[in-house]
């Protein structure tokens, strides 16, 4: 009553005293009391009393009970006050007033002041809208009201039948852009799920009646809000009841229970059922239809990505609603038009422009399906047709985005079709931005020859110099740069098949596409590649060299020498897969793929230049790694008696050896990077174990000059004694030409020519005295391991030059903490000899050592 | 916690992105942040994402520079060896692809008398270890990603935790074993000088 009295006043308040506006506060007087005149609905008013008493056996008995009107009286009064109180809400936008009839009236005589009556005009209309904003919460309160009826009488079958038509006919009626979209919201917000549920079609078919003014996507917006909202909430709830098994869920108050559970499952059954996503769809596009290709691009994404959203949360499952979305965008956008039943002109269509509004929202449209879908994404048609319309760096965000969901999803690239579709899709990770149009995205053909590569291996690939130092200064963002290129390379550990053909054509797919970037991407993008071959490697070994089965089946061929040269070609390998799956039903123990162990040592051979091209010192690493994956082939094939592959691949190893040396010659210049390789070449080749005794001496010799080559006296120093091993392996389970490789007299070399750069050293530093306790170490190292010519007197003679080192330095000089270091280390060796001499194991042998 | 000591978390050769794509998840539910107060890693972490991890786990993080480590703008130089103490252990961290020939005990041992430390940690094996020599210790946590390793086949992801309490010290090997975590336990106490 408040509200009309404020209203009335506020009428009254504008000096209209219309009749209309009188009959209005009248009925507000009697709206408690049973009321006979129903304003217009006369004949609705059966109809409402007839839907209320069909929807209860209670009804009747609340209706007669209640002597002072039924509930049908009051929607009937509620509409009829909504109706007349609407219709005063839009006039008074359009009342004349005082300065309107002034202005009016001065500019039929003076033509001049046409400017400031339009000023005038517009100001009076800003006025009027804020008048008739703070209004209309009176006109709302009707619908709020009608939604606060007993809902035993207003159903949701009465409203579809009668609350709703009236209230739309109503909106639809005024024509007032301020009234339809305030009225329309209003329905959203107050009536409960289920009622929208019911009559969607109907609320959704009067959106294109509404005035251009008004904002449809705000509209369908809430209302998919609305039901996605309750939909989750039911589901929720159904997965809580589940966990709960039927219990309350704490959450959901008291009352909730077995029947609320039991409402809302039905709810998340009713809401699947009712095709809302092709209503919203259809209502969409009957927006598009009404405005033609007028529409701006931004307008017609966000309501893509409503409608996509809206299908996301509430049909997960329905990959082709979510393409249908994307295929309107990506129609719009190519310059055809958004109504999907819209002629296709003829000619070639001109894509749009997109402005930076509508290319944040289709860089949003195209990332919303990444989080649920991750990989799943490359089912929906479109999808990378859409990406094309973005600039380079927004698709580079989207494929950041979407590396990350895969990644987080934690499902495998399975397919190769898949596999190529990702990598285009991600292109801008993978390469710079084309700088022609005919550099389009994929990088179709690796067209580097092998010749190239083999070049590349020898530090001479084309175009080195100039290459140098690409993109150094051009990237200005290094840091997000580094963390892209980790996505990328992640990514390359997800490609799985268990045909090892497959996988490997993956493999070539994956280095074809990565390639493209560059060497200042490779290292990152590449060397996940080299790993997953060397895994793949492994599988072909377990098969290829599988122990013989009993009837000595003829060897299979490994036809793979005639590939080679191809194996950098596109295609896959087809039709050897065919004939060789064949000859698989024919023997299936024999090794039947066409991907052999040395194919792949190719592959990997190749990988590992490309590499190197960008960063020397990881492809020499990759050399070794390779070499010595060589080597365990060897092992493998000689294991199961193929003594034959076996020195073939020890052959490899070699080869492979060889060119990891040359690109330690040309490529590696950094002192401390030559430190470090020199250290990895002594490990690798101690583990390797099938090297012929020629091959291994010539490598190793080979190693032990570079060692003595190193800029730093202290650094030879600490390689060559490192060499000393090479020359005296002592840890090998598998090779039984151990003793043939020793050569004691070059481990006393060794050590001996590291006392001699030890003792330059300990001239320019006495913290260098630490050199010495280090060979110490290794004599002692050899002397256990019964290195024939590694005596007890070398090591009682080291000692004794060590202890003179450390007298002297002690009386010469302050102690620095690197010999403080460098004696405890020396006090800890002495305690080791004494050790050993108490040890009954040890005893006799360092009995002669005197410390 | 107090029943445990302190408790060092050790693990590395990551390889993250070169040879794995991420830590298992089963290992990764386990390292929760704030339950440690050590980590040391033997290096190998891949990319500075790996350590930014580490660092979120405990406030003492140790990494030690492996034979790949990751270069570029992002990189912190690691050092080649650490020694830490923790109780009464004095503690030395080292890769391992220094260690002459790799994986060899008396190599390691030579090496842990030069950093003077009663447990020598060390990697690049990707073959977990706890290893008795002469009274001192010989700790591998093998590859906490199962990355790929072209000496050693067939490799189990694994990390190791030490529960140090004064001169004792409970050490826990994690295996991941066909998808399930297994545990192994050895207890020993420091050599008396």
């Amino acid at each position: 009553d408040e509200v009309r009295a404020l209203m009335k006043s506020k009428m009254t308040g504008e000096g209209d005293g219309d009749e209309e506006e009188k009959k209005v506060g009248e009925e507000g007087k009697e709206g408690e009391t049973k009321n006979a005149s129903c304003g217009d609905g006369g004949d609705r008013e059966t109809d409402t009393s007839a839907a209320a008493g069909a929807s209860g056996a209670t009804a009747e008995d609340t209706a007669q009970s209640s002597s002072s009107g039924s509930v049908a009286d009051s929607i009937c009064f509620l509409l009829t006050n909504f109706t007349e109180m609407n219709k005063l809400w839009v006039r008074i936008q359009h009342m004349p007033s005082a300065s309107g009839v002034i202005g009016g009236t001065a500019s039929n005589h003076h033509h001049h002041r046409r400017g400031n009556d339009r000023q005038a005009q517009k100001e009076m209309r800003k006025r009027r809208e804020r008048e008739r904003n703070e209004l209309r919460l009176l006109v709302g309160t009707n619908l709020v009201r009608l939604s606060q009826l007993d809902d035993r009488y207003v159903t949701s079958e009465m409203y579809g039948e009668i609350i709703l038509p009236h209230i739309l006919e109503q909106i639809v009626a005024c024509r007032d852009p301020l009234a339809q979209a305030y009225l329309m919201d209003c329905i959203i917000q107050v009536f409960p799920d289920e009622f929208h549920l019911a009559t969607l079609e109907t609320f959704l078919g009067v959106c294109p009646k509404l005035r251009e003014k008004v904002n449809i996507r705000t509209i369908v917006g809430s209302m998919m809000d609305r039901l996605s909202n309750y939909f989750d909430d039911a589901r929720l709830v159904q997965s809580d009841a589940a966990d709960a098994n039927g219990e309350t869920p704490g959450d959901e108050g008291g009352d909730g229970g077995d029947g609320s559970a039991a409402s809302r499952q039905a709810a998340v059954a009713a809401i699947t059922e009712v095709d809302a996503f092709h209503m919203f769809d259809r209502c969409i596009q009957r927006v598009y239809t009404a405005k033609g290709s007028s529409m701006p691009p931004k307008e017609v994404i966000r309501l893509q990505t409503a409608l996509l959203n809206f299908s996301l949360k509430v049909y997960p499952d329905k990959m082709g609603q979510i393409s249908e979305c994307l295929g309107v965008c990506a129609k719009y956008l190519g310059g055809g038009s958004a109504d999907k039943d819209g002629a296709v002109a003829g000619g070639a269509l001109a894509p749009r422009e997109l402005d930076s509004v509508a290319v944040d929202e289709l860089e949003k449209l195209l990332s919303i399906p990444l989080d649920s879908l991750a990989l799943r994404v490359l089912e929906l048609d479109h999808y990378s047709d859409l990406l094309t319309f973005l600039p380079w760096d927004n698709r580079r965000q989207v494929a950041v985005v979407m590396l990350n969901a895969v990644l987080n999803s934690g499902t495998n690239l399975t397919d190769i079709g898949q596999i190529k579709e990702m990598l285009s899709i991600i292109t801008p990770l993978i390469q710079d931005e084309p700088s022609g149009a005919d550099n389009a995205a994929g990088g179709a053909d690796g067209g580097v020859s092998r010749t190239t590569n083999l070049m590349g291996a020898l530090g001479v690939g084309p175009g080195q110099p100039d290459g140098m130092f690409d993109g150094a200064d051009a990237d200005p963002n290094p840091l997000s740069f580094v963390d892209e290129q980790v996505l990328v390379g992640k990514l390359v550990h997800l490609l799985r098949s268990d045909d090892t053909d497959v996988a490997y054509e993956m493999l070539t797919v994956a280095r074809r596409y990565l390639r493209e970037g560059g060497k200042k991407r490779m290292a990152y993008t590449l060397t996940p590649v080299v790993f997953a071959a060397f895994e793949l490697l492994d599988a072909v070994k377990k098969a290829e060299f599988m122990p013989a089965p009993p009837t000595d089946a003829p060897p299979p061929v490994p036809g793979a020498s005639a590939d080679d040269d191809k194996a950098d070609a596109a295609s896959p390998p087809d039709g050897d897969v065919a004939s060789s799956a064949e000859a698989g039903n024919a023997d299936p123990l024999a090794f039947n793929k066409a991907v052999n162990c040395r194919k792949l040592f190719v592959f990997l051979q190749e990988t590992a230049a490309m590499i190197a091209q960008g960063d020397p010192e990881l492809g020499f690493k990759l050399y070794l790694q390779i070499a010595s994956v060589a080597d365990r082939c060897a092992i493998a094939a000689n294991a199961v008696g193929k003594t034959e592959e076996g020195s073939e691949y020890s052959a490899i190893a070699y080869e492979i050896m060889a060119q990891a040396f040359l690109l330690y010659e040309d490529e590696v210049s950094d002192s401390k990077a030559q430190q470090r390789s020199i250290v990895s070449m002594v490990g690798t080749l101690l583990a390797c174990r099938t090297f012929e005794k020629d091959d291994y001496d010539a490598l190793v010799t080979k190693t032990a000059q570079y060692a003595a080559k190193l800029l730093k006296k202290a650094d030879q120093c600490k390689t060559v004694m490192l060499c000393a091993h090479l020359f005296y392996p002592t840890v090998r389970d598998g090779g039984a030409n151990d003793s043939a490789l020793r050569n004691p007299q070059r481990v006393l070399e060794c050590l001996q020519r590291a006392l001699k750069i030890a003792d330059a050293c300990c001239m320019a530093s006495p913290a260098n005295v630490q050199l010495f306790v280090d060979i110490l170490d290794q004599y002692i190292y050899f002397y256990e391991n019964d290195c024939p010519v590694i005596t007890d007197k070398f090591i009682s003679g080291l000692v004794a030059l060590i202890s003179e080192h450390m007298a002297n330095i002690g009386a010469a000089t302050t102690d620095s903490s690197a010999v403080a270091e460098a004696r405890g280390h020396f006090e800890r060796t002495i305690e080791y000899i004494k050790q050993k001499k108490n040890d009954d194991g040890t005893a006799e042998l360092f009995a002669p050592i005197l410390v | 916690m107090a029943n445990f000591g302190e408790l060092v978390l050790v693990l590395g050769d990551l390889h993250i992105p070169h040879r794995a794509s991420a830590i298992p998840e089963k290992f990764k539910r386990m390292l929760v942040p704030n339950k440690m107060q050590h980590v040391v890693c033997t290096g190998n972490l891949g990319s500075k994402e790996n350590y930014d991890g580490l660092r979120d786990l405990a406030p003492n993080v140790h990494v030690v520079s492996g034979d790949v480590e990751y270069t570029g703008p992002q990189a912190t130089p690691f050092p080649e060896t650490r020694v830490i103490s923790v109780g009464e252990f004095r503690i030395g961290v080292i890769h391992g692809h220094q260690v002459i020939p790799w994986g060899d005990h008396m190599a390691l041992s030579m090496w842990r008398r030069k950093l003077g430390c009663d447990i020598l940690i060390s990697g690049h094996t990707h073959k977990n270890e706890v290893v008795e020599q002469e009274g001192y210790y010989h700790i591998n946590p093998g590859s906490i990603t199962g990355a790929y390793s072209s000496t050693t086949s067939d490799i189990i992801p694994s990390f190791v935790l030490l529960a140090v309490q004064g001169a004792k010290i409970v050490c826990y090997v994690y295996e991941l074993i066909d998808g399930e975590i297994d545990v192994s336990k050895t207890e020993f106490t420091k050599k008396a000088a």
